[in-house]
């Protein structure tokens, strides 16, 4: 990207044009892409496809694929364009929601860097020179032939790497990715006897134990989690019944914001911790007497001890898990804990993907074969395992005779190999791959491949030497043999096979396994956690410039990683976020701004990998380090590491830098039982809601009145809605020196604040949009009439009547105005197609804000209209209530008693932001509440 | 101020002028026109002019602008689009006042300039004054007196003398009225 | 130094001759070669503020430091402390002349040139800082084929209204007052050229008893007109910011305390012109001691009633109890992110004043000069704090960032020091500044009432 030193508003302009330069050449076939013909053609729509009306946009179910866990989408596209991706509510995996990173997959689809044609050393080449090449690959049944794949579930691949097995014994399977499922199954492999994946059942537990476990933000099955989780937090009044969580982890995590009580400790420390609890329940005579030897002590002991009570009170209406970057001892323990505790919520289950927990998923044989000069064909199938290979076992593909990269971004793997066959991305894709839980998800493309991409079936296929067929017919043709149960038909409407998840399996601990307390080692003076980013994962996702600019849900970090300290070790260390530290594992060292982060462990540096990336992708290019250089397969993502301050800085680009309330009341939280027998608390809630003087008549506010509610306990700040709310109204990006000079254009932000004083620092998450104020300060200071409030009581920006004078944003007490300060929008380039034709795109110089997605509401008005049935709008969503994985965002009219909104305005703790100015906003919120553990107070 | 200039004699001082106006009124003239550098004390008095009645045009000027102003913003608001504006009341007559104030203010002030200059006779930039021999001066120290050819009691050689006894600087004979 | 009060607002009795010579003469007398440097280095910045402008309009404001939540920053700073430089023009030749004051004749048609040449630089920002400046005439009511029209409810309409009329009334005054003199010029200019140029202007100006009589009258009009002009257009461009909810605009006291403190400027910026063209001009017998010593006068006076404003505001914060007043006026304006700008402002508004209590200091040019540049800058400050540091810490945290002005906004405010500077001698180059009629009747009247007593 850009360097600090460039003056201000020059990047975006280069970034743009980057993009137009870029995207020219392919804008043309992008747009024939969009026909339902043959690239080729480019073709009014004479004869349209009988389903299409133009104008109006047409829904497919399909599915997402990362680690080879499916999520299941509804994909929106206009004239055959998918402009917006939705979640599928049919499935399991996404119960109509989706994660941030689904929500850019649109734009990924146009991403002008993705690979255009087959090339061979740079130069083009045909589809018979890469058939030569897989010919060679099958000469003495594929001897010295490595095939490296991502994990995938897909039935399809399933049965061609069946085949491949029995016509190929010579050749090698290999599946990578660094943050596919290790530790946990090897973990229960130790203690059930094979490799199982914990399946958690979260809406029937009371409490919940998470152990360096993210459920709600990286776990494959993030978004069922995090649904689950909330609907067991929905608070009505004090007498409301809450489960409660415990998060125990080193970095914040949307988790940890979710939890009731969150410890920090460091990433050794978890297990000890879960140790000691188990320890806890031998104690209480639910494991054998031998594991209570490891009872804690010193500070840990209070609130283990605790916390233990609290589970074992919980009559098996409980969950622990660890996550997956524990070592598998942890989670071995873990599995003892459950069974202790006898929960009915955790069950165990074989993997979706296949031959998972096998050593096929380990980068060392393939390293060591390249290395020494074995591999004369290489086929590296999707992933980019240049960049992701563990520091100390780097890939070298450059020894391999011949090596083949097909995917569908210019990586560091495809620069690394001879000849590159473009991929095709999950929106162009024909497949069938199961969800976390197993769910037979089918895959099926919403638009023709933009560049001619091949599958890694048809890939695979050519390898075997089959004939070549479309991947319909290749799946349509499989269908039957591998889901002789449903119809191909009807999976396809409904994005999912009903009932397909893989069946739990009885399971007994086998307690030998668990060594009762090994010697710990000295712990560190300093501990390095490294993290699969929020957004851009292991790095696949870092050259797209929407999650690159999605602030950090903690950190507000945008362009950039950093690595996270604690104010007190900060302190210690004599840093201040944007102070650059060498950060040294087992003789690697890597020099990191740091970024200071309350809640964070004392002496721990968190570091998130997927930046630091070299491929050619110019928007991921020099944004951020990349963090795998410290990754080594022997420590695992957490390690020692030496600290050397230098004195150097950079700036970084943070939307929210400010943590403390100011003793201000923008986000009251309480506990579940202040809420339920505090008169203060309860008074406090109540100021700040309910009718105010005024010297202004009223406005009448008759028909269907629109309002907001968000519930902050439901809210793990997850930013899925700041990025649903970007695609839905064609929100620009505006590069990281606008950022720094606080110019970002989101319409929504995630405002978080640590709500309490000690040092776990009790984090709460606020979203904050235009609040549609029905006495709205933004208008009546606007000299044109350019923002006006309509009959149903939304506050309306008219861009073309905008002059751009400021002054609506400088007297909104909330600030949730955008200004175009330069010409922000893209012109030209195939990114554009990503665009939502039913918003404006906005002009320089003029004011935009959060519109109560309008442009919704007034198409639902419309098809009432056509219906000819009166207008109640309960079938309007906002993008970002629509997207919300704890569905904590309500929408609905006020004059309509039967809404959420209507309902949740009665509840004791909702409340208004700023009530006390009188603005009467529309968006009401309810209190944080947490359901403290009375013996933790 | 119509009808030619007969007689144009310049002084030095306001006060011979206002003196020589006198004698010449003694000698039953009466249709004298002074042009002088700055306005001097007691002339007007002495001529007989009347106070301006300017300041009339200006206030009927300030009460069209002014009013005009409120009217127009009560028609936008109101009739014109009566928009719901962040819950304010669609007359918002606090609002209204301070266009209207200005606008009183510069319909006021061009009524002003304008008619002083409409009523000053300008702009003319020919006048016979301009034709008599050192009339420059009337901007520099020369304070002038003029006699009007329809004046009946001109006479030019008594008006002469008394002006030159009077100590006028120059006195000029533009020809009388047949 | 004499001490008759009357006497040293004009020394020595020269003949209406001498005025006329004197004054008139500042047009053709050969120019001086400060003037032609100062003359070149005003042109150069006048370029570069028109290099700047354009490169605004090509590019977008992003090209200044402005963001959200400081959408407001140095454009409307250098508006309001322009528009209050003028102020100080109006008050001296409109409100004077009401209150009769003679000493104002000799400076008044400075002033007045000082405040056309004032708005208009202040009037070049309203229409710089728009986001779509192509449209600025959306602020005005016309009746549009779109069918919208301005809506008046905002301060921004007000403030178009003030400062044109503002604007226009003060070219009118000026002209009314200078018609005799362009008269002069017309009948004593050296060239055949400019005797016609000038005479043009003149409209045919000849003194006669008529034109007296109604220029007397209009002229007194406008003057009271002027009076409460000139207090109405800085209230309403303090509307801008007290019509608002924030913490730090949200203030009644705004119109007076605005007022105040654009007379408290303009009254500066009249010494710092005034000082140096006295001295090039060789004014010295009819702008005396006396008037800068009543001009001191006056500066303390509004310094006091600037000290009061600022007492006021951190009083009242406090005693609202309001939490974002308290922490905007007492907490973050003298000790946060911009203290430094608060404590300068309080040294050259507050302290620097307190010297003219000395007679000695109220006569000594050099002290009077630069104290004068600290007032200015001092009144710039002031705006700062109101305009960008009450945005920089508004309701919510979260939203919280500060303002750092960048080179273009720098350059756009060299710029209009330039261009009014250019404008500024090109006056003293072309008009008499001195009104010569006024002070040959000046002198009259001063000789009346001599011999009187």
């Amino acid at each position: 990207m850009t360097t600090p030193t460039q003056p201000i508003g020059l990047d975006a302009l280069s970034r743009r044009q980057f993009f137009k330069l870029a995207g020219i050449g392919a804008a043309a076939a992008g747009i024939a892409g969009c026909s339902s013909r043959p690239a080729r053609e480019i073709l009014p729509y004479a004869a349209r496809p009988p389903e299409l009306t133009p104008g109006v946009a047409t829904y497919y179910a399909t599915s997402l694929v990362q680690d080879g866990h499916a999520t299941g989408v509804i994909v929106e596209t206009h004239e055959g364009r998918p402009t917006k991706i939705e979640g599928n509510p049919d499935h399991p995996a996404s119960l109509g929601a989706t994660r941030a990173i689904e929500q850019a997959a649109v734009l990924a689809l146009y991403d002008p860097q993705r690979t255009r044609a087959i090339t061979d050393r740079g130069t083009p080449a045909g589809w018979a020179a890469i058939e030569r090449v897989l010919a060679d690959a099958r000469a003495e049944h594929g001897r010295g032939t490595h095939v490296l794949l991502e994990p995938t579930s897909s039935l399809v691949a399933g049965e061609l790497l069946a085949r491949i097995r029995a016509t190929l014994p010579a050749a090698r399977v290999t599946f990578w990715a660094p943050f596919a499922a290790r530790a946990s199954l090897a973990g229960h492999r130790r203690v059930f006897g094979r490799p199982l994946e914990g399946r958690l059942a979260l809406h029937e537990a009371d409490v919940i134990v998470a152990l360096d476990a993210d459920l709600a933000g990286d776990h494959p099955f993030a978004l069922a989690h995090a649904r689950h989780l909330a609907d067991r937090r929905r608070v009505v009044d004090g007498t409301s019944r809450m489960n409660r969580l415990y998060a125990i982890e080193t970095s914040y995590s949307p988790t940890g914001i979710l939890a009731d009580h969150r410890f920090r400790v460091r990433p050794s420390e978890i297990e000890l911790v879960a140790r000691e609890l188990l320890a806890e329940l031998a104690a209480a005579g639910k494991a054998p007497p031998e594991l209570a030897a490891a009872r804690a002590s010193g500070p840990r002991a209070r609130w283990i001890a605790a916390i233990a009570r609290d589970l074992i009170g919980a009559g098996g209406r409980t969950a622990i898990v660890a996550g997956e970057r524990q070592p598998a001892e942890v989670h071995a323990l873990v599995a003892g804990l459950n069974a202790a505790l006898a929960t009915t919520c955790v069950t165990y289950a074989p993997s979706a993907v296949i031959e998972a927990g096998e050593a096929s998923h380990e980068l060392g044989p393939l390293a060591t074969a390249l290395a020494r000069g074995e591999v004369t064909t290489l086929l590296v199938v999707g992933g980019n395992p240049s960049y992701t290979a563990p520091a100390d076992q780097g890939l070298a593909i450059d020894r391999a005779e011949r090596s083949l990269y097909l995917g569908a971004y210019a990586n560091e793997t495809a620069a690394a190999c001879h000849y590159v066959v473009p991929g095709l991305h999950d929106l162009e894709q024909w497949d069938v791959v199961r969800a976390a839980d197993g769910t037979i998800s089918p895959q099926q493309p919403m638009i023709e491949p933009l560049f001619d991409g091949r599958s890694a079936c048809e890939l695979l296929a050519a390898w075997l030497g089959d004939k070549p067929v479309t991947a319909r017919e290749r799946v349509e043709a499989a269908w039957p043999r591998l889901v002789p149960s449903a119809s191909f038909h009807q999976a396809l409407a409904r994005g999912a096979v009903r009932d397909s998840a893989m069946p739990a399996v009885q399971v007994g601990v086998a307690w030998s396994a668990l060594t009762p307390n090994p010697a710990a080692p000295a712990p560190a003076a300093y501990e390095l956690e490294l993290r699969s980013h929020p957004y851009l994962y292991d790095g696949r996702h870092a050259n797209n410039p929407w999650l690159l600019e999605l602030p950090d849900p903690i950190t507000k970090l945008t362009w950039d990683n950093a690595a996270q300290v604690s104010p007190r070790t900060a302190a210690h260390l004599g840093i201040h976020s944007g102070d650059i530290v060498a950060l040294t594992v087992a003789g690697r060292a890597l020099e990191v701004p740091t970024i200071v982060v309350p809640g964070q462990a004392d002496a721990t540096f968190t570091l998130y990998c997927g930046f630091g990336r070299t491929g050619t992708e110019g928007v991921a290019r020099g944004v951020g380090v990349s963090a795998f250089r410290l990754w080594t397969t022997e420590l695992g993502f957490a390690a020692p590491v030496e600290v050397a301050v230098t004195d150097r800085h950079r700036t970084l680009a943070i939307t929210q830098g400010h943590w403390e309330l100011e003793g201000r009341d923008q986000l009251p939280s309480a506990t579940l039982a202040e809420l339920g027998h505090d008169p203060r608390v309860r008074s406090e809630l109540a100021h700040q809601r309910g009718p105010q003087p005024t010297l202004l008549g009223k406005f009448p506010h008759t028909g269907v009145q629109w309002a907001m509610s968000i519930d902050l306990t439901t809210c793990s700040g997850c930013s899925a809605c700041v990025m649903a709310c970007a695609a839905e109204n064609n929100t620009p990006v505006v590069g990281r020196q606008q950022v720094l000079n606080s110019r970002e254009m989101h319409w929504l932000r995630l405002d978080r604040y640590v709500t309490g004083p000690d040092e776990d620092a009790p984090i709460a998450v606020e979203p904050m949009a235009c609040q549609h104020c029905e006495n709205a300060p933004c208008e009546y200071v606007c000299p044109v009439e350019a923002t006006t409030h309509s009959d149903d009581g939304l506050n309306e920006m008219t861009y073309n009547r905008c002059v751009g004078t400021r002054f609506c944003s400088n007297n909104c007490p909330y600030k949730v105005r955008r200004f175009n300060w330069f010409d922000f929008k893209q012109h030209s380039g195939l990114q554009v197609l990503a665009r939502n034709p039913d918003v404006t795109v906005r002009d320089r110089g003029v004011m935009e804000k959060c519109t109560y997605c309008v442009q919704r509401i007034r198409r639902a008005e419309i098809d009432a209209r056509e219906a000819g049935r009166p207008f109640q709008g309960h079938d309007v969503r906002t993008a970002c209530q629509q997207v919300c994985p704890t569905q904590a965002i309500a929408f609905g009219s006020l004059n309509d008693a039967t809404t959420a909104v209507t309902e949740h305005r009665t509840r004791p703790h909702d409340y208004a932001v700023l009530h006390d100015q009188g603005t009467v906003p529309r968006t009401h919120y309810l209190a944080r509440i947490r359901n403290r553990n009375p013996e933790l107070g | 101020m119509k009808d030619k200039i007969a007689l144009a004699a310049e002084l030095g001082t306001g006060e011979e002028l206002k003196r020589c106006i006198e004698t010449l009124r003694g000698l039953g003239m009466s249709r004298f026109e002074t042009f002088t550098p700055y306005e001097v004390e007691g002339l007007e008095e002495l001529l007989g002019v009347r106070r301006s009645w300017l300041s009339w045009i200006v206030l009927a000027a300030a009460l069209v602008g002014g009013g005009g102003a409120y009217l127009l913003e009560w028609w936008i608001n109101v009739v014109a689009y009566p928009l719901d504006i962040g819950g304010r009341p669609l007359h918002s007559a606090p609002a209204f006042l301070p266009i209207m104030f200005e606008m009183a203010v510069l319909f006021g002030s061009a009524a002003a300039l304008i008619s002083a200059l409409v009523l000053g006779g300008l702009p003319t930039l020919w006048h016979p004054m301009f034709e008599v021999e050192g009339f420059r001066s009337v901007t520099d120290d020369g304070f002038w007196l003029a006699i009007h050819a329809s004046d009946a009691a001109l006479d030019r050689a008594t008006a002469t003398a008394a002006l030159e006894t009077a100590g006028a600087r120059r006195v000029v004979w533009l020809g009388a009225s047949p | 130094m004499t001490v008759d009060a009357h006497d040293d607002v004009l020394l020595g009795r020269p003949s209406d001759h001498e005025v006329n010579e004197q004054l008139l003469s500042t047009t053709w007398r050969p120019m001086t070669r400060g003037w032609k440097i100062l003359f070149a280095i005003c042109s150069a910045f006048t370029v570069l503020l028109f290099a700047l402008i354009t490169l605004t309009f090509m590019r977008g404001i992003g090209m200044w430091g402005v963001n959200i939540p400081n959408a407001w920053g140095f454009a409307i700073i250098n508006f309001v402390w322009w528009i209050g430089i003028g102020h100080a023009g109006t008050f001296i030749s409109a409100i004077m002349l009401v209150l009769e004051q003679n000493w104002r004749t000799s400076i008044n048609r400075f002033t007045e040139g000082m405040t056309l040449f004032a708005v208009m630089q202040a009037g070049l920002f309203p229409l710089l800082h728009l986001g779509r400046p192509w449209f600025a005439y959306w602020l005005f009511p016309y009746p549009s084929v779109m069918g919208t029209w301005p809506q008046v409810r905002s301060a921004l309409p007000w403030d178009a209204a003030a400062v044109s009329t503002y604007f226009l009334v003060s070219l009118m005054f000026w002209y009314l007052g200078l018609l005799p003199d362009l008269a002069g010029l017309r009948d004593r200019a050296p060239t055949r050229r400019r005797r016609i140029i000038y005479g043009i202007c003149a409209l045919g100006w000849r003194g006669s008893t008529q034109q007296w009589r109604h220029h007397k009258v209009a002229y007194m009009l406008l003057a009271g007109i002027a009076t409460p002009l000139v207090v109405s257009v800085h209230s309403i461009v303090s509307l801008d910011f007290s019509i608002t909810a924030l913490p730090g605009y949200h203030s009644t006291i705004f119109p007076p305390f605005f007022v105040a403190g654009a007379i408290f400027s303009g009254f500066a910026l009249v010494l710092t012109l005034i000082i140096p063209a006295r001295r090039w001009f060789k004014l010295e017998n009819v702008i005396t001691l006396r008037h800068f010593d009543l001009m001191a006068k006056m500066c303390m006076v509004m310094s006091w009633i600037a000290i009061y404003s600022y007492v006021a505001e951190i009083f009242l914060a406090w005693y609202s109890g309001d939490k974002f007043e308290i922490y905007q006026q007492i907490m973050y304006r003298p000790f946060g992110f911009y203290a430094w700008t608060f404590w300068t402002m309080i040294a050259c508004n507050c302290l620097v004043p307190q010297l003219f209590w000395s007679r000695r200091m109220r006569r000594n040019l050099k002290v009077l000069w630069i104290a004068s540049l600290l007032i200015n800058l001092g009144m710039w400050l002031e705006r700062f704090e109101i305009v960008v540091v009450s945005l920089s810490r508004d309701f919510l945290p979260s939203s919280w960032h500060t303002y750092m002005p960048t080179w273009v906004d720098l350059g756009i405010l060299g710029g209009t020091f330039g261009f009014f500077g250019l404008l500024f001698l090109l006056f003293l180059r072309f008009v008499p500044f001195v009104p010569v009629a006024e002070i040959k009747q000046m002198r009259g009247e001063l000789e009346r009432e001599e011999a009187a007593a």
